[in-house]
């Protein structure tokens, strides 16, 4: 192309994290006709080397060139902050953290008022940089009407699903027109629609100027309009060029350490494993192999209902999970998976409004939640959102003998033993010594489904274990959890993902709109094409 | 008990180790909570009694705010929510959460419900040591207790889940069972309470309305405006005057002095400052010492009550209390604290 000049160059950069170096003498040319994705396992630095672009972490040496500001320009190595977009996971959690935290002070400190809207959201992108002028009121309606979201603007963020709060964050990045939109895992945690309409949206935000940065986990997120593609493994730059040249099955085999065959359809990609030679996987003892299925009901819901108000989010359910079944549960987001999960953990507090029984006991009959957290264990992003505490990796592990967020007693000899036996199958030796905040999300995926087994739970609830996985981890899973749905411990198995219903799965329940609209064997409510019927 | 030494002062102490939550829920077993008043310690208190398995229910004014908020939480309108006095009638232990002004207004209509061998179960000891003032005087025959969390509600909630739990302190006022003690200490446990310190319904109130008076929120806000005043007047910028008041206080030194105490915080600053600090704090104890000595006068008489139950049962109450919050929040002091805080390296506001 022509018009193909320098856009940004890192050159011989090397990060310093708070306790080490990485991505040592990194070099990378981006130029101003090329839209770049970031691919590479959980933890090997994708994050890090995108927030270096907008000065988020500091530069041990070398130095990021901002060549689009024009060679005259004597900030050329300073990153332009204003002219830069970001959207991340982690920005998503603040902003939700914030808007809990809020919900709460008005729970009780009897405080009125309502939550931030999408809109305010949206303005504060500018807020940071400068005071509103009158052009940014149109601007806002001129970037939704672009990501197709005009009607969320005046509705509070707590009441937007994952997907619609996800395109707040990149309306409010877009806000200052950025000249370089990063965008860190922008699919992360949306269902099969919300991905494809954000997709959309980021192919028509490729088409102008704007150059993009795609931080991915899946294959299929490389849209067709990316241009070149950076690998980063182990906290250095792995490989780097054109789509063509990077993407190939030798690369992302390498790149993960595990045999992976790429597909290639409609210039969009796909991954599949290849030949599997990893070693077996060994439970530790206390997850027995079961031998027969009983017939005590572990869980049983009659015509439940959850609402706020007007607004039903669960809507008379009927439902029973007995003792020897593994159940998966589909549906897409704003369906009522996730209160689902909290009304089974007692954390929905309307548990106690609803004929709702578990182990055999109704709930409100004088158990404690601590009996039923006994017998539960759970991997969610709402756990994982809730868990923030300065800890080591291995604290966190050992507070699921406790159902504690944070540890507030010293695990036994045989706890500590019990944990050493999940790192190993897990396979996260090199996690558990580390500050459990300082681990990136999809690791942090893993050291809470530890935390969620080491108790051998009698049902395991994994709420989209898989979001924030990387492939080689991903697999690692669903094979763990592939062989847990074969012992003592029952499985409640949280998707939007048909594709992912493991083979252990004997039932599944398809959910919308808070409502079951079908449910039983497996079989009968998935056939074997892995669609819903 | 555990017998637990504070700096040469050894006092007795309940822990939960001691004292299990299925001891508590062995002992109050048969009895049924009414929490009446769902604002800002009943949630929390009510919430965690149910989930530890206590037979739980709450009284509310019907069609107000609050009653919506108890049915979204789960409380059952006709089962396990009803209006205050229905509430008081069903429950055998009734924990008297409304406001001080509201507890002296509602009083008459409760005590017909405090038939023999109740409890009355507070969290604060004004309506009972002010009782000359408030008119809350308990019949006989039943036992009146309190358990204060040394926290807010959102914290007694929030400890709890994460399974933590919060410190509070219990007394006993009146012991028509024999077993009031007993009852009081399951309460704590059952409400989420890790360590239990011993008190008297007096000294809890006493030691309360001092410390928001003083050190807590009264004093400080009063040596900070002080403070920052004296240095705007020598022509200091609004910016530099709250950093040096506010902000560096809150974002960096009291986190010193919560970890290892206040010597630490002195033996992190530089020695002019720790030279100067220790100077000046013997000057600011003996100017303010009258002051506090007024105060708890005040607080022991009755004075201090007397107020706040005149001016908190007013009609407008809350919109001259919002008012002066505003005053205080419009000020330019805390205007400027309002920039500095957006001015944070952490706010995420400021990223990218």
């Amino acid at each position: 192309m022509t018009s193909s000049h320098p856009f940004i160059t890192v050159d011989h950069m090397t990060v310093r994290l708070p306790n080490r170096l990485i991505l040592e003498d990194s070099v990378w040319s981006i130029r101003s006709d090329e839209h770049w994705a970031i691919l590479g396992p959980n933890g090997s630095g994708k994050t890090t080397l995108v927030r270096s672009l907008w000065g988020g972490v500091p530069l041990r040496s070398g130095a990021i060139h901002f060549d689009f500001l024009g060679p005259d320009s004597a900030n050329r190595d300073i990153p332009p902050r204003d002219l830069i977009g970001v959207v991340s996971l982690e920005m998503h959690q603040r902003l939700m953290e914030q808007e809990e935290l809020k919900e709460e002070f008005r729970a009780y400190a009897g405080e009125k008022g309502e939550g931030t809207t999408a809109q305010e959201v949206i303005v504060s992108g500018i807020l940071a940089h400068r005071p509103l002028t009158s052009g940014d009121e149109s601007r806002v309606f001129q970037v939704a009407e672009l990501l197709e979201m005009a009607p969320l603007l005046p509705r509070s963020m707590a009441s937007l699903s994952t997907g619609e709060a996800r395109k707040v964050l990149i309306a409010r990045a877009l806000m200052k027109s950025p000249r370089l939109l990063i965008l860190d895992e922008p699919f992360e945690g949306l269902d099969h629609g919300a991905r494809a309409a954000l997709g959309r949206s980021i192919h028509q935000l490729m088409t102008g100027s704007l150059r993009v940065l795609l931080v991915a986990h899946r294959l299929e997120e490389i849209l067709p309009s990316i241009t070149h593609v950076l690998l980063v493994k182990d906290g250095r730059v792995f490989r780097q060029g054109t789509k063509e040249e990077i993407l190939t099955s030798q690369n992302l085999s390498q790149l993960y350490g595990c045999p992976l065959l790429l597909g290639k359809n409609n210039g969009s990609y796909n991954l599949s494993y290849g030949a599997a030679n990893d070693k077996k996987i060994n439970l530790p003892a206390g997850c027995r192999e079961m031998l027969t299925s009983g017939s005590e009901a572990l869980i049983a819901m009659k015509d439940t209902t959850v609402k706020y108000g007007d607004l039903v989010v669960i809507d008379r359910l009927n439902w029973t999970m007995q003792q020897g079944e593994n159940w998966a549960i589909l549906g897409p987001n704003g369906a009522g998976k996730s209160t689902l999960v909290k009304l089974i953990l007692g954390e929905n507090l309307q548990a106690y409004a609803n004929p709702i029984t578990l182990f055999g006991k109704r709930r409100g009959s004088g158990e404690t939640i601590w009996e039923i957290k006994k017998r539960i264990g759970v991997v969610s992003a709402d756990l994982q959102l809730k868990y923030r505490k300065k800890m080591s990796a291995r604290e966190v592990i050992a507070s699921g003998f406790y159902d504690s967020i944070g540890l507030y007693r010293v695990p036994t000899r045989e706890q500590n033993e019990t944990v050493e036996r999940w790192v190993d199958l897990l396979d996260i030796h090199d996690l558990v010594q580390e500050p459990y905040p300082q681990l990136s999300f999809g690791q942090k995926r893993m050291i809470l489904l530890a935390r969620a087994m080491v108790k051998s739970p009698e049902v395991l609830i994994v709420d989209e274990p898989c979001h924030g996985l990387d492939v080689a981890n991903r697999r690692r899973v669903l094979k763990i959890l592939e062989r847990i749905g074969r012992t003592e411990t029952n499985l409640l198995y949280i998707t939007d993902r048909p594709d992912e219903i493991l083979g252990c799965i004997t039932h599944v329940m398809r959910l919308q709109k808070g409502k079951a609209i079908q449910q039983g064997r497996k079989a009968e409510v998935v056939p074997r094409d892995g669609n819903p019927t | 008990m555990a017998k637990i030494n504070f700096g040469g002062v050894v006092e007795d102490v309940v822990t939960r180790e001691e004292f299990p939550l299925a001891q508590a829920q062995q002992v109050l077993k048969n009895e049924v909570v009414a929490v009446l008043g769902y604002g800002v310690q009943g949630p929390g208190q009510s919430l965690n009694m149910r989930d530890n398995g206590i037979r739980v229910i709450v009284g509310q004014r019907g069609q107000t705010p609050s009653w919506d908020k108890a049915v979204k939480d789960g409380w059952v309108p006709g089962q396990t929510l009803f209006p205050l006095e229905e509430a008081a009638s069903r429950g055998t232990i009734i924990e008297f959460l409304l406001s001080d002004a509201g507890q002296k207004e509602f009083w008459p209509k409760l005590k017909p419900h405090l038939t023999e061998g109740k409890t009355l179960f507070f969290s604060h000891g004004f309506a009972i040591t002010y009782r000359q003032l408030t008119g809350v005087i308990p019949p006989q025959k039943i036992d009146v207790v309190l358990v204060a969390p040394k926290g807010s509600g959102l914290s007694v909630r929030r400890n709890f889940l994460e399974g933590s739990g919060i410190n509070s302190s219990y007394a006993v006022f009146q012991d028509y069972t024999g077993k009031a003690k007993t009852k009081t200490v399951s309460l704590g446990i059952a409400m989420g309470s890790g360590y239990l310190f011993p008190t008297t319904f007096e000294n809890e109130v006493y030691s309360d309305l001092t410390g928001e008076r003083g050190v807590l929120m009264g004093a400080i806000a009063g040596i900070m405006e002080a403070q920052y005043n004296e240095l705007r007047q020598h022509g200091h910028s609004p910016s530099e005057a709250f950093n040096e008041t506010v902000e560096e206080f809150t974002q960096s030194l009291i986190k010193l002095a919560a970890e290892k105490g206040m010597d630490w915080l002195y033996a992190n600053c530089s020695t002019t400052a720790q030279r100067g600090a220790l100077d000046w704090k013997g000057k600011f104890r003996d100017a303010v010492a009258p002051l506090f000595s007024e105060l708890y006068q005040r607080v022991e008489d009755g004075t201090e009550a007397k107020i706040v139950l005149e001016r908190n049962s007013r009609p407008d109450y809350r919109e001259k209390l919002d008012a002066e919050l505003a005053c205080m929040r419009n000020s330019e002091m805390w205007q400027a604290g309002d920039k500095v805080r957006d001015l944070r390296p952490e706010n995420w506001k400021k990223e990218a």
